[in-house]
């Protein structure tokens, strides 16, 4: 009897015969991809810090009685699995990607903007906060009645560079968000320094960086400028040249948006002119590190990928700047990064500047202000930072 | 440990599979099956493991003391009563006994505090299947003396034990005793689990991120469209999510041998508020009328008592959903359009073409979410305020367009996700074009896993920023 040709048969059994092919490479696939991924997962070395999430990573968890009566063990054991997993920056490039092709423009709170800019959206801050916020810093204002209180805070590139947002990026202006804050803090005594149209006039220009969140030297520079009229100093005594330390920046944005191959940052560092009036020999006084350099700038940061902590080595709960200026005045600075890179400019003009990061600094400021004799206060923060860190009001309230 | 997480997709599961078939004897792979759902359940809160198992040996042995007792006596009326108010005082201490004493303060206005605990896992889940389980062990439908061993791994797999569906045991015991473990059902279950995770992370858990930019909004800040498009957002998250999860659960006990029940049915289509809930948690209504409905007289009384038992049902349907009074509400809610359909609407509803009557049905349901979604009955309102463009809210702005456009094709896909289609269409595929649709597959499961993968991914900025 001749045996049925392929077409003659059932065709229901050819269907049957197909979804079989399918069902077996599936499973097939799958099983070589899980015993793929174990296999990886246990002969490659674990990682132990993630540059792109600024973390360390965790390690094989500890197998303790307490840890497993209580859940730790299994969410460490998570989380190992997690951070160990074979591949990890790949998959999440994988992600982000599959993410901006179905039309996604902000992943993590960061908006993927023109000319390759990042922008970080901007905090909104709750009643209950702001009228803390205000309250201590009233009360704080109003024990030292006899000084000069600036306040400045910056608005960040989603404000001041809002033409390159996405179309209709629903991002809040933080000009008025600041300049209600200011109109408050006025009445009780504070000196607001408003930056929101100076760098407005150079939003053409460099003046944040495209992957950081924080300003360029050149926007502190012009924010300068701007706050030297209001506090009594003169800009024009000291010229600069800008020298730029390194081209290949990669910022905090980067890593919080998940995105690769942005276009790389440049800082630049301004280094007074010959031919200006000399500034001043500074020592700067690593108070929590008890050293003492005379240069604001730790070029170690910059083989890593911090590169910004070029500015004073990043943030540290007390840094004293002196320098041998004639007139005997004395600052009290506090601040979040964004006065990282400020900072030098005000150098020549203070006999003493005591540099205070509210979120590091757990003595008591009072002590702080009578020991160093301090005449002067400013509050210098990006909008971002101000309205969303308790630690300021915290402070300030002692 | 959820289905949707790496060291479950690649180390637990293959695990437990693999002792599935390297053991042959029905007895040893049930004694894996409930070691590893100990281990499953003890993953999220070790103690609670202990309840459990005191659990499910106490409503076995209830089970067992009721079929030797004599039917309908007064004996085993008091053994059912009493077997039902343990189970019901386990679940009311854990889940809802927050809720209690808000309402009673709220009404005497006494300050009393309620002991804060975590639910524990499935709790409202395996309950009622123990209550189902001892409830027919009463009527004599089944003979519940199978051994403690296979009840318990009935009731406790971990496949079923977090989110349902809420099979009766009696289908899933003798499935136990003899499992139809086979590649083919490995494979066919492997398919399912797939589909399963991709709903819940390609689709569920990328559309709740607009779900939760609308609930962030101030109410004065929210434009109608922006409202309509978070709520649809919710919608689609709940549905992706659940069924999502159901289909994994199927495809997980298949894969063991185990053909778990049907939970959804693509309830966004359904024609009618009656036919959505033939649809959404099937296993759930099941229960609700099998042992609450029926046993109070279902619809075979009078009007007044049908409406009566329509409106207990679904208050505690709601009420299972949660310990709020909104989530009554919304059963309530439900109740009452029951009612409507069933005296009034259905005969119109009818009539009327099947576009009409999607868009009649899923208006309502849409009501249904912002009640169950909202924490409170002032934000439901005021979502409905916005829904509806109450006068502050404008019709639509362009914080309304951005989100409707950076997340239109994912909508779109929402959209037909819902339908029959996408099924229907890969099936097809898998006859026709077998290796294009299992090339097909595995991409879209290495698409999860870097979905998977990045939802661990956490940027640590400021301490040293």
């Amino acid at each position: 009897m001749k045996k049925k040709t392929r077409s003659q048969q059932d065709p229901a059994q050819t269907e049957q015969e197909k979804v079989c092919i399918f069902r077996h490479i599936l499973l097939g696939a799958c099983v070589l991809f899980t015993v793929l991924m174990l296999l990886l997962f246990i002969v490659l070395p674990d990682n132990s810090f993630s540059e792109m999430e600024n973390r360390s990573l965790e390690g094989i968890p500890s197998f303790d009685r307490t840890d497993l009566l209580n859940g730790s063990f299994m969410k460490n054991a998570e989380k190992w699995a997690a951070d160990q997993f074979p591949g990890r920056t790949g998959w999440v490039r994988i992600r982000t990607e599959t993410a901006r092709i179905a039309g996604q423009n902000r992943i993590g709170g960061v908006y993927i903007c023109d000319g390759g800019y990042l922008m970080e959206e901007a905090v909104q801050p709750d009643e209950e906060f702001l009228s803390r916020l205000v309250q201590n810093l009233t009360v704080f204002r109003a024990n030292h009645q006899d000084m000069n209180f600036y306040m400045m805070i910056a608005p960040t590139a989603v404000t001041v560079l809002r033409d390159k947002l996405p179309a209709n990026a629903p991002a809040e202006d933080q000009n008025a968000l600041i300049r209600d804050f200011y109109s408050t803090m006025q009445l009780v005594g504070y000196t607001p320094i408003d930056v929101g149209d100076v760098l407005a006039a150079k939003k053409d220009e460099y003046i944040y960086y495209r992957t950081d969140h924080h300003w360029t030297t050149y926007g502190a520079y012009n924010a300068f400028r701007h706050a030297a009229g209001i506090m009594g100093l003169d800009p024009d005594s000291v010229y600069y040249n800008a020298l730029a330390v390194t081209a290949d920046f990669n910022g905090t944005l980067s890593g919080k948006s998940c995105t690769f191959g942005n276009e790389e940052d440049v800082i630049s560092v301004w280094f007074p002119q010959d031919g200006s009036q000399p500034a001043a020999n500074y020592v700067v006084e690593y108070v929590d590190r008890q050293m003492k350099t005379t240069t604001f700038y730790d070029e170690t940061f910059l083989t890593q990928k911090d590169k910004y902590s070029v500015f004073f080595g990043g943030n540290h709960a007390l840094v004293r700047i002196k320098s041998p200026t004639a007139e005997n005045r004395r600052l009290l600075v506090l601040k979040d990064s964004y006065a990282n890179c400020f900072l030098p400019f005000l150098a020549q003009y203070y006999r003493q500047i005591d540099i205070v990061d509210p979120r590091y600094y757990t003595e008591n400021l009072e002590t702080l202000i009578a020991t160093d004799g301090i005449d002067e206060v400013l509050l210098l923060y990006n909008a971002n930072t101000f309205f969303s860190d308790s630690s300021l009001a915290g402070l300030v309230a002692q | 440990m959820t289905f949707s997480s790496l060291i479950f997709i690649f180390a637990f599961l293959p695990a437990v599979l693999l002792l599935y078939g390297l053991v042959r004897p029905a007895r040893a792979r049930t004694v894996i099956m409930i070691a590893a759902s100990l281990i499953f359940y003890a993953w999220g809160n070790p103690v609670y493991v202990i309840l459990l198992v005191l659990s499910t040996v106490f409503n076995y042995y209830a089970g067992c003391d009721l079929a030797e007792t004599e039917r309908g006596s007064r004996l085993q009326q008091r053994i059912f009563v009493a077997a039902v108010i343990v189970n019901l005082l386990i679940l009311g201490y854990f889940k809802y006994c927050g809720f209690l004493v808000g309402t009673v303060n709220a009404l005497l206005k006494t300050s009393f505090s309620a002991p804060e605990m975590p639910l524990p896992l499935g709790l409202s889940f395996f309950t009622f299947k123990a209550i189902a389980w001892i409830a027919d062990a009463r009527s004599g439908k089944i003979n519940p003396r199978c051994g403690l061993l296979w009840f318990a791994a009935s009731i406790m797999m971990f496949p079923t034990i977090s989110m349902g569906p809420i099979d009766r045991m009696q289908d899933i015991v003798p499935q136990m005793r003899r499992p139809d473990f086979s590649i083919a059902n490995v494979e066919k279950g492997l398919v399912l689990f797939i589909v399963g995770l991709i709903k819940k992370v390609l689709l569920a858990d990328n559309i709740v991120d607009l779900y939760n930019s609308f609930r962030a909004l101030p109410v004065g800040k929210v434009s109608v469209l922006m409202a309509w498009l978070g709520m649809a957002a919710f919608a689609f998250q709940l549905y992706f999510d659940f069924s999502g999860y159901s289909d994994m659960a199927k495809g997980i006990s298949l894969m063991f041998g185990i053909r778990a029940g049907d939970n959804f049915d693509h309830p966004y289509t359904a024609v009618s508020v009656t036919d959505f809930w033939r649809r959404w948690h099937i296993s759930l209504s099941r229960w609700f009328r099998d042992y609450i409905y029926i046993p109070l007289g279902g619809n075979r009384v009078t009007v007044g008592r049908h409406v009566r038992n329509i409106l207990i049902v679904w208050a505690l349907t709601g009420l299972w959903h949660g310990a709020a009074w909104t989530y009554v509400a919304w059963g309530v809610y439900y109740g009452l359009v029951l009612l409507l359909e069933k005296y009034f609407l259905i005969k119109i509803l009818e009539k009327l073409p099947k576009p009409v009557r999607i868009l009649y049905t899923m208006f309502i349901v849409m009501i249904g979410w912002v009640f169950f979604s909202s924490r409170s009955f002032a934000e439901a309102a005021a979502t409905c305020g916005a829904l509806f463009g109450g006068g502050m809210h404008s019709f639509a702005d362009s914080r309304a367009l951005y989100y409707l456009r950076t997340n239109l094709l994912l909508l779109v896909f929402c959209v037909l996700g819902s339908t029959a289609w996408p099924f229907r269409f890969y099936t097809w595929t898998q006859k026709k074009y077998p290796v294009i649709s299992a090339v097909g597959t595995v991409l879209l499961t290495f698409l999860a896993v870097a979905f998977m993968v990045y939802s661990t991914y956490q940027p640590f900025l400021y301490a040293a920023f």
